[in-house]
């Protein structure tokens, strides 16, 4: 990542910490924080900085009594959150105790009954009708939760699958806005060179040399930007094409090397120095990767 | 020990402020600590270490965020409620404890207003300074440490301009975006963003964070 760059996180991260930035600068702080270990530690220690700020500039006593109504809020989520599980756990529930009892024969009902046969009839039926009732509703309460248990286990399944799906759409929505950057700013370069190639004040030069091969130099009419392509230059192994800018007097001055688009085709974008006014020629030449620091094998050099 | 603290005799004034310090005072790696058993599902010791260290500063920073006592007190509760149903959720690789708990806090609080701006409740902008002289009388006496803390970040907001401060405090606290402190101030957009950054500048210099020079 340049400094340039890094400079930008670092103006992105000074807003996105103190609140207020924009959604566009906060998303893109994210992909530069995704593309740069370097970018992350920088945004990290401005939000750590203002956590410091927002924490240690002020200290304001908690409500009395604030502790205990959060163990209470907590114990009281607790217990709903556990609910389901808790009783899932158990082999036994709420009226299941009679009927158990009831198996063995042992149960109190019977037992009165048994005590006070002549006495307790109408006891007998009421406690007969009880126990039925509270049976049916054990049976009713036993359907619910199991009802309940599918329901909590479709549910967490359902939000398993729904988190899932979140995750991936962020990291496709990060690398597709990561791609949709380059493009957009490949774009803008093309359309900044093909805007200054329709400037009807835009000056041409042209080199040329034995072999056929052309060299058209556009430049803008301050004469400071030139688009620089290259006609029927064979790519050479291990060797590239190098711009020179060729002053009134004194050495050649290097101005770039060339990207090869192909077909003999070359392509360069420069920018002539301030310092730099006393151009009169331009030349290219044929260097060891990299380029050189004075030409080596002249292709072509002429008047500009 | 909530009681002891806010009226420490003179005699065991020292022994307290020890006390007290270890006991509201937690470093990063206690509150991981802290975290992490929480998580585990201790809400009898851990949680109240927890509440203890952080819920003054939360408390406070609610407090000048909705400018009201009432709602900042019911969101303290909502927003510890909600750092303990999180709390297996946090990943000391991605911020330390104190960040996390600003930005959950901050961000429900900023909820909370807009919501409230959302049904015409009225704007809550607190405009007044922030508080830029250390003030013992500010949180309980024996916080030695927390006293440290507060001097130095109220020495380096004091190296703010007033118009620095007003614009940080109306987007860190106001829940502003840059365009809407532009309005209500009635000050370019551009004007607003440049005194943001030279504010966070000037924090970043006194309180050492950040690559800005």
């Amino acid at each position: 990542m340049s400094a340039v760059d890094l400079e930008r996180v670092e103006v992105l991260a000074a807003y996105v910490s103190s609140g207020g930035a924009s959604e566009e600068e906060v998303r893109e702080l994210e992909q530069l924080v995704l593309a740069s270990p370097e970018a992350k530690a920088i945004a990290d220690e401005f939000e750590e900085g203002m956590s410091d700020v927002a924490m240690d500039l002020e200290w304001e006593a908690p409500p009395p009594g604030g502790l205990e109504a959060l163990q209470a809020a907590i114990a009281s989520d607790s217990s709903e959150q556990a609910a389901a599980p808790a009783t899932s756990g158990r082999d036994w529930a709420p009226g299941e105790t009679a009927s158990a009892g009831n198996s063995s024969g042992e149960t109190p009902i019977i037992s009165l009954a048994s005590r006070k046969p002549k006495s307790s009839k109408i006891l007998v039926a009421s406690s007969l009708l009880l126990f039925s009732a509270a049976a049916a509703m054990a049976v009713m309460w036993t359907q619910e939760r199991n009802r309940n248990q599918e329901l909590n286990k479709v549910a967490n399944e359902l939000r398993s699958d729904l988190d899932g799906l979140k995750t991936d759409m962020v990291a496709v929505d990060r690398e597709w806005s990561g791609r949709l950057a380059d493009y957009q700013e490949k774009a803008e370069i093309k359309l900044a060179r093909f805007e200054m190639l329709q400037s009807p004040q835009l000056t041409l030069a042209t080199l040329g040399a034995e072999s056929g091969a052309t060299i058209k130099i556009f430049m803008e009419p301050e004469g400071k930007r030139w688009l620089v392509y290259g006609f029927d230059l064979p790519d050479v192994a291990d060797k590239d094409y190098q711009f020179w800018f060729v002053p009134k007097e004194g050495a050649p001055i290097p101005a770039g090397i060339f990207k090869s688009l192909g077909d003999g085709i070359h392509e360069l974008e420069v920018l002539l120095p301030d310092d730099i006014t006393n151009i009169t020629q331009a030349a290219v030449s044929l260097e060891p990767k990299g380029g050189s620091e004075s030409p080596t094998e002249v292709q072509m050099i002429g008047p500009i | 020990m909530a009681l002891l603290w806010r009226q420490p005799s003179t005699l065991a004034n020292s022994l307290l402020e020890l006390i007290c310090i270890k006991l509201y005072s937690v470093t990063n790696d206690e509150a991981i600590l802290l975290l992490r058993q929480i998580a585990d599902g201790d809400s009898k010791d851990a949680l109240p270490r927890f509440y203890e260290a952080y819920a003054g500063g939360v408390f406070a920073m609610l407090l000048r965020m909705l400018g009201s006592r009432p709602e900042a007190e019911e969101l303290l509760q909502e927003v510890f409620v909600e750092l303990w149903k999180r709390a297996p959720q946090y990943n000391p690789e991605k911020a330390s404890v104190k960040t996390w708990v600003v930005r959950i806090a901050r961000s429900r609080a900023i909820d909370l207003i807009r919501a409230r701006n959302s049904r015409g409740a009225g704007k809550h902008v607190d405009v007044s300074d922030l508080p830029l002289e250390a003030d013992p009388s500010s949180g309980p006496d024996a916080i030695a440490a927390l006293r440290v803390n507060q001097s130095r970040v109220r020495a380096a907001l004091s190296n703010l301009t007033a118009e620095h401060r007003e614009a940080l405090t109306l987007s860190y606290y106001g829940g502003l975006s840059h365009g809407e402190i532009s309005q209500e101030l009635g000050v370019p957009l551009g004007t607003i963003k440049s005194r943001i950054l030279s504010a966070m500048k000037v924090l970043r210099r006194e309180l050492s964070f950040g690559g800005l020079t």
